[in-house]
């Protein structure tokens, strides 16, 4: 400091001076002029000293002197006092530190001065007097401790002198840590706590650094630290824990440092030691030692287990407390392992569960090898036996764990488990561990799932259907949520299923898989469990070995076929275990546990396809069906997982497209189909193929005729199961749409047309008036036959091969022309023949009483009689074959078979045209005798409306749509009597007579006879329809 | 509920991937090429390990060769224009391999051809290339049999006589087919039995009493129906007659010796020649559903019936059982009894079919009689069997070095049955 400075700071030592000599009556310690001069000096003390600059001594005693004037002035304010301690700080930091700048006889005088200013007198348990004073004047004081403390210890580095050696000086000591302490534990701000400490740090660490002496005071400070540290619900700053657990660390190893009191096991030599202690290794340490006079076996014996009372309090700390305050634990722990494992070995369990506990934490990134290594392998055993003793109690009280309600409890057990197993594995107590889960979850299981029936909406078969429609954007995101809901939360499943992963991968899973999968199991809920705990072992054993075998599969060849055969043979256990249970899952009714064993039965599929990759391709001859299978499954659960895993299956193999994967395999999905069918009755293996059909297309369809074999067998033997009728048929509607799209794709409707117009009963060909002339003209008659409709190429050529038959010449061992006919349909003769077969199954199950079956045939028919009509000459036989049964199904009761039926019949009469004349005619005969054709006309005739409920009404139309289309196709092959008979019908709810083709003249009259000329020519208002449907008449 | 009767046996497997009727099929033995490099060194002391692919052909001429594992087709080759009659493997007898024709296999068209294809090398590197091509005479439907380098066919100009050829050349590494031998031309087996008067052949009399002319017009054994080596120096032949003749070749002198000629099924063809080693028989069937078993030891000859069977159409063996396919549409699963005059019956199976057909030679048919149309029959018929026989892979080094799934196809017998609707069904666990 310069002259100048210390000219700058003497004025207000002189104001202050002036203020403090002033006698008791006058001065007074809380006016403002005195504290203006404290405020004066301190702020121009503090502004002119640069931080590590020293003042001379000289200048100190100048601002000392109005200092101790005041101290002896007995009623100074707080904020006084503040100031004062503060300038007084300045004073012991800038001056009194050096070496012998301090005299023995001040520190004496100014330690219990300043203790007693900042907290009032000591030995007392009022604590009144302590809790009246300022924050502000707390901190301060703290602050100017800590400075004189460091003083101290400045004197005592130097061999000035040794403060505390002095035994008069213990009771201000002890008076000292009460009150930082206190401060430490009370304080209004964090600030004076932190302070608090950091002066406690400086006092037992800079200057005391005796072990010995703080074993005096040790347990005051171990019980307030404590309170601090463990205080319930996150009450203390994290920043003040984390200084009181580092200060509590550092004076636990001061004060029981191994190096220091040298202790040692004395190991149990007979049975009757064992029985006599509580403890089985008893420590004793070396008393004869200077240093050792209080620290004896007796006190060890007493405050060690005083700490370790005060560290299982630590329990109380949550899992939820800063990342910082768990990163100092850590510390804390890894310290005491290091310093105190002898002379506190009763509290090392603690430290090891505490540790294992703070393992939970992915941040600290606790890796147990390395945590808790020690430099000594002697010490090293005595610790991995302490863990060994933990693992085993953890292990053991994992039984009543396991059942507990308390989630966190169950959880910070398994990270204990997990904790110690990755410090030293041990396969006895993982043995146990599977044992313990096993039976438990099983029994836990057993207790909470009911017995009833999974609920499935609809039947197996209708279900897979409409994953057959969305199966190329099958949703990818399926992430699987909890399995064991019932009896975990989803928190304890993963930490529990992370635990098996752990175990998987620090040993050779199959052993143990080996165990859990055999089959002698009572219950399903039991080989749920071991397959789970399988799959977890597997996951965790791949998991760890994954990232090299991939690495090696670019890097070397070799490599890699070594890898390969490191392919654990437990893999393939698990699979054929799923395979084993997925078998015997029954198609319907799904019970809780039977939903349960499935789904984790196809995990395990997903589990080793995911790890097994490319090998995987082999394994999917057996395992790709019940995985597809599965996704029918009438459990929501199952279908799930099934989906799940298709998903992995796909993006391992197929790059995730489930689409490849079926089309693909389809072979292998028929295969396991067709097996699977000629042993049981299933409607889900039926769902299966139409969704092979539907990726794969027609080209599959040829590979399986012999599958639909025995589908047709099936319904020879069980048409009395509609169901499974039903799923075939549903199966042949595929079929034949999947016939359409590759065969008639390209092909023009209007062919169709032609063959229809090609009917030999068609009026000659006449289209128009003119053509009638030419007709009467004999001259042009020839022409006209030429002028037949267009022909296509194929036509043509047909007309060329085709052999005349009139012709005269004919040889007579030439083949009838019937048998010579070109097939001329686009379809090959092979899938027309299987389309012909469906319509005569169909045929005979349209005597079977089931709605929903006639349904499904009719819209099997549907779409099949269109691709019939390809072959004009091949459908009259089948028509003539379906005809009775299918006006039967016109003429039904039930709506809901009339308007498919009806629709059938139209495609009928319109592919079939004239030949069906006879039978139409016949047909109407009956049919105008139908209840749903009469009470319409009833209904006409009196109230010139259609008023039919419900689904009649739509019914009726489609009866009407067909009599029209018959009419349109049979032309004048229907008696004019029978046209009008019908047109009479139909005429009411057909608004355009138009509609009605060649017939619409006899159409407008029986209009204009019924409802009036005017009516009849004027355009009808759109059919009303409500709900009790009315049709308004124009 | 089931389609199948209680004591069915379940195929495991169907290969579909023929388009026609199955006509002939053979398991074709492989050498497997172990994946670790240590093992591919120890191999070299030991016996090969094979692994079996089925070679199947149909109606139509074409070939698939399978790969058991994945089930797969592997190749797929039109070897011949119409039906194959007979597919064999070269250069391998009860396990024990001949290198100079290992590799190759032999398909017997009725496009009057033998075909030697290579199909593999030495590592058992899948090729398929065509070897050599000779001209036969397949205007009966005779097998062609093979043994080491003699192959025994039909003689080319008349049927009722066969030839044997001695095809070593083929084990050359340039084919020279001006090294074609045949060592015997045009054997007439039923003109050296009148001959040396073996035989008074009385049912040939016996017929002229009292049955039809119609029925069987000749009086001799007619063409040859099958060829069978036992050894290179014993053949059976079965004749259109219905007669099995066992006769022993002399190579040196071309001269051969009747040992035994039998009679049980005539006067109907001889379909099928099948040598049952663990009981040292052959088996011979004919369109009846009667099993004639020749014992080579005390050369004579027993006929067993077979009750509700229907007619036999082939006959496998493995192990001590027979395996027996019929027209109606079973396959069925015999032991022989101890007294090896009888058969006991095990299980079976039938391919199911529905009742009802699409039929299109109806055309024109529009009466409205629904039973008349769409009836059919209900069997599909089986029309080839072929068996393997598992071999136990024993060295553990080997062992690790197969894929299990390769492992499994070797050590797993299996019966693999073609039929009519080109399917191929495959029995595991004989």
């Amino acid at each position: 400091m310069t002259i100048e400075e210390d000219k700058r700071i003497r004025p207000y030592c002189v104001a202050l001076s002036q203020i403090a000599l002033a006698p008791d009556g006058i001065f007074d310690g809380n006016s403002s002029r005195t504290t203006q001069a404290l405020k004066d000096l301190y702020t121009h003390f503090d502004h002119v000293i640069r931080p590590d600059s020293q003042i001379s001594a000289n200048l100190a005693d100048y601002v000392f002197v109005p200092l101790s004037y005041l101290l002896k002035q007995p009623k100074l304010g707080d904020v006084q006092l503040e100031l004062l301690l503060k300038i007084l700080s300045l004073l012991i930091k800038h001056c009194w530190t050096t070496p012998k700048s301090i005299p023995y006889v001040l520190a004496k005088q100014l330690f219990p001065l300043i203790t007693f200013l900042t907290g009032g007198s000591p030995n007392t348990e009022d604590k009144t007097e302590i809790k009246s004073k300022s924050s502000e004047l707390k901190l301060a004081g703290s602050i100017a401790l800590e400075y004189f403390f460091h003083s101290l210890s400045k004197q005592k580095d130097a061999k000035v002198f040794d403060f505390f050696s002095n035994v008069e000086n213990l009771p201000a000591l002890g008076h000292a840590v009460t009150v930082l302490l206190y401060f430490a534990e009370h304080g209004q701000s964090v600030e004076l706590q932190l302070q608090a400490i950091k002066t406690l740090d400086t006092l037992f660490f800079k200057l005391i650094k005796d072990g010995e002496i703080l074993s005096y005071i040790l347990p005051g400070n171990v019980s307030t630290l404590t309170k601090i540290i463990a205080v319930p619900a996150l009450k203390t700053h994290y920043t003040v824990m984390i200084d009181a657990i580092t200060l509590l660390g550092d004076l636990l190893i001061m004060v029981y440092k191994d190096e220091e009191l040298k202790p040692k096991i004395n190991e149990l030599e007979s049975i009757e030691d064992a029985l006599e202690g509580t403890e089985l290794d008893v420590i004793t340490i070396e008393e004869a030692d200077l240093k050792k006079v209080h620290r004896t076996n007796a006190w060890l014996k007493a405050t060690s287990s005083q700490v370790k009372i005060a560290l299982q309090s630590f329990k109380k700390i949550g899992f939820n407390v800063r990342v910082e305050v768990k990163k100092t634990l850590l510390t804390f722990s890894q310290s005491l392992l290091k310093h105190c494992l002898f002379s506190l070995k009763s509290s090392i369990p603690i430290v090891v569960s505490m540790i294992s506990f703070l393992s939970n934490d992915p941040r600290l990134k606790i890796e147990p090898n390395k945590t808790l290594s020690l430099s000594d392998t002697k010490n090293q055993q005595i610790l991995n036996k302490i863990i060994s003793s933990e693992l085993d109690s953890s292990v053991n009280s994992f039984i009543s764990v396991i059942q507990s309600p308390n989630e966190e409890r169950i959880i910070n057990t398994l990270g204990a488990i997990e904790f110690s197993l990755r410090h030293s594995y041990d396969q006895l107590l993982v043995k146990k561990l599977i044992e313990t889960t096993r039976i438990e979850m099983a029994d836990m299981l057993r207790k909470t799932c009911s017995k009833s029936k999974v609920q499935s909406i609809s039947n197996g078969a209708i279900d897979l259907m409409v994953i057959s429609k969305e199966v190329s954007e099958f949703p990818s995101d399926t992430k699987l949520s909890s399995i064991f809901g019932k009896i975990f939360s989803e928190k304890v499943e993963n930490k529990l299923s992370h635990l098996y992963n752990i175990i998987g991968s620090l040993s050779d899973p199959s052993e143990n898989i080996e165990e859990l999968l055999v089959d002698d199991y009572g219950t399903n809920y039991e080989k749920a469990i071991a397959l789970w705990i399988s799959n977890n072992l597997l996951n965790g054993h791949f998991e760890k070995s994954r990232p090299e075998r991939i690495a090696d599969e670019f890097l070397d060849f070799e490599e890699e076929e070594m890898a390969l055969q490191e392919t654990p043979e437990s893999a393939y256990l698990v699979l054929d275990y799923s395979k084993r249970i997925l078998e015997n899952i029954p198609e319907f009714e799904l019970s809780q546990e039977l939903e349960l064993v499935s789904s984790i039965a196809v995990d395990s599929v997903g589990i080793a396809a995911y790890h097994l990759r490319e090998e995987f391709r082999f394994e999917l001859v057996d395992y790709l069906y019940p995985v597809i299978d599965s996704l029918a499954s009438p459990s929501e659960t199952v279908r799930k997982h099934a989906s799940n895993t298709s998903m992995i299956i796909a993006d391992t193999l197929y790059r995730g497209s489930l689409y490849e994967l079926i089309l693909v395999n389809a072979d292998y999905l028929v295969d396991a189909v067709s097996i699977r069918l000629s042993n049981a009755m299933t409607t889900r293996a039926t769902a299966i193929l139409a969704v092979c059909v539907k990726i794969a297309g027609y080209k599959i369809i040829e590979t399986f005729k012999d599958v639909l074999e025995i589908i047709f067998s099936l319904l020879d033997y069980y048409h009395g199961y509609d169901d499974l009728c039903i799923g075939f048929f549903m199966l042949f509607e595929i079929v034949a749409d999947e016939i359409n799209k590759k065969y008639l794709h390209d092909y023009d409707t209007q062919k169709l047309e032609y063959f229809e117009s090609s009917s030999t009963y068609s009026p000659w060909g006449l289209k128009n008036l003119n053509q009638l002339k030419n007709l009467l003209d004999k001259s042009q008659r020839e022409v006209i036959i030429e002028e037949k409709p267009q022909e296509t190429e194929d036509d043509v050529e047909d007309e060329i091969n085709a052999q005349d038959s009139d012709d005269e010449d004919l040889p007579e061992d030439v083949i009838p022309k019937v048998e010579e006919k070109k097939w001329i349909s686009p379809i090959p003769e092979d899938a027309y023949k299987l389309l012909q077969q469906v319509v005569y199954y169909g045929e005979r199950l349209l005597t079977h009483n089931s709605v929903k079956l006639h349904i499904q045939i009719l819209r099997t028919y549907e779409k099949i009689v269109p691709i019939l009509a390809t072959a004009p000459d091949n459908l009259h036989p089948i028509t003539a074959s379906i005809w009775p049964v299918m006006c039967q199904q016109v003429n039904n009761s039930d709506p809901k078979i009339i308007i498919p039926g009806s629709k059938v019949l139209s495609q009928l009469l319109k592919y079939n045209k004239g030949f069906l004349s006879t039978r139409f005619t016949e047909f109407w005969s009956i049919l105008k005798n139908n209840n749903l054709l009469r009470s319409a006309n009833k209904s006409i005739s009196e109230t010139q409306k259609v008023v039919l409920p419900g689904l009649n009404s739509k019914a009726y139309e489609s009866i009407v749509n067909m009599l029209i289309a018959g009419l349109d196709s049979m032309g004048r092959y229907i008696p004019d009597s029978i046209t009008e008979e019908i047109i009479k019908t139909c005429v009411g709810v057909v608004p355009d007579i138009e509609r009605f083709g060649m017939s619409s003249d006899i159409a407008w009259s029986i209009k204009d006879e019924l409802y009036g000329s005017l009516k009849a020519d004027q355009k009808p208002s759109n059919v009303e329809a409500s709900s009790g449907t009315t049709y308004a008449f124009v | 509920m089931s389609l199948l009767a209680q004591d069915s046996k379940f195929p495991v497997h169907t290969l579909r991937g023929h388009t026609s009727s199955i006509t002939a099929s053979e398991f074709v033995r492989v050498p497997i090429s172990t994946r670790a490099k240590t093992i591919t060194l120890k191999e070299q002391h030991n016996k090969t390990t094979l692994k079996p692919f089925l070679l199947s052909a149909d109606d139509s001429g074409k070939l698939i060769l399978w790969d058991l594992t994945i089930l797969r087709p592997l190749k797929t080759v039109q070897g011949h224009n119409t039906q194959v009659l007979t597919i064999r493997q070269l250069g391998i007898k009860d396990n024990e391999i001949d290198s100079r024709y290992f590799g190759l296999v032999l398909t017997h068209g009725r496009d009057h051809t033998i075909k030697f294809w290579k199909i593999f090398d030495e590592s058992g590197v899948i090729s398929f290339d065509l070897v050599y091509e000779l001209p036969v005479n397949a205007l009966n439907f005779s097998n062609v049999d093979i043994i080491d380098d003699i192959i025994v066919t039909p003689n080319t100009q008349n049927s009722n006589t066969f030839d044997i050829y001695d095809i070593s050349f083929l084990s050359h590494e340039k084919v020279d087919d001006s090294r074609l031998k045949r060592l015997f031309e045009a054997v007439d087996v039923y003109k050296t039995a009148v001959e040396r008067d073996y035989s008074k052949f009385e049912e040939f009399n016996i017929k002229r009493d009292e049955m039809d002319d119609d029925v069987n017009r000749t009086d001799k054994f007619g063409i040859i129906m099958k060829l069978l080596f036992i050894t290179k120096e014993l053949l059976f032949i079965g004749y259109e007659s219905g007669h099995v003749a066992q006769i022993r070749l002399n190579r040196d002198s071309k001269t051969f010796e009747i040992i035994n000629i039998e009679h049980q099924h005539y006067p109907n063809p001889v379909l099928s020649l099948t040598f049952d080693k663990i009981h040292n028989v052959v088996l011979s069937t004919s369109i009846g559903s009667n099993i004639v078993i020749h014992s080579l030891e005390k050369k004579d000859a027993v006929d067993v019936k077979l009750s509700k069977f229907g007619k036999i159409s082939g006959v496998a063996v493995v192990h001590d059982k027979y395996i027996i396919s019929s027209w109606n549409g079973y396959i069925r699963f015999y032991k022989l009894g101890s007294d090896h005059t009888s058969l006991e019956y095990l299980a079976n199976f039938k391919k199911p079919k529905g009742l009802l057909a699409g039929d299109l030679n109806i055309i024109g048919n529009i009466n409205n009689d629904a039973e008349a149309i769409g009836e059919k029959s209900t069997t599909i018929k089986p029309t080839s069997l072929e068996v393997y026989q598992e071999v136990e892979v024993v060295d553990p080094l080997i062992k690790k070095g197969i894929h299990r799934r390769d492992l499994k196809v070797i050590e797993t017998s299996c019966l693999a049955v073609g039929y009519g609707d080109g399917t191929i069904t495959l029995y595991n666990d004989l």
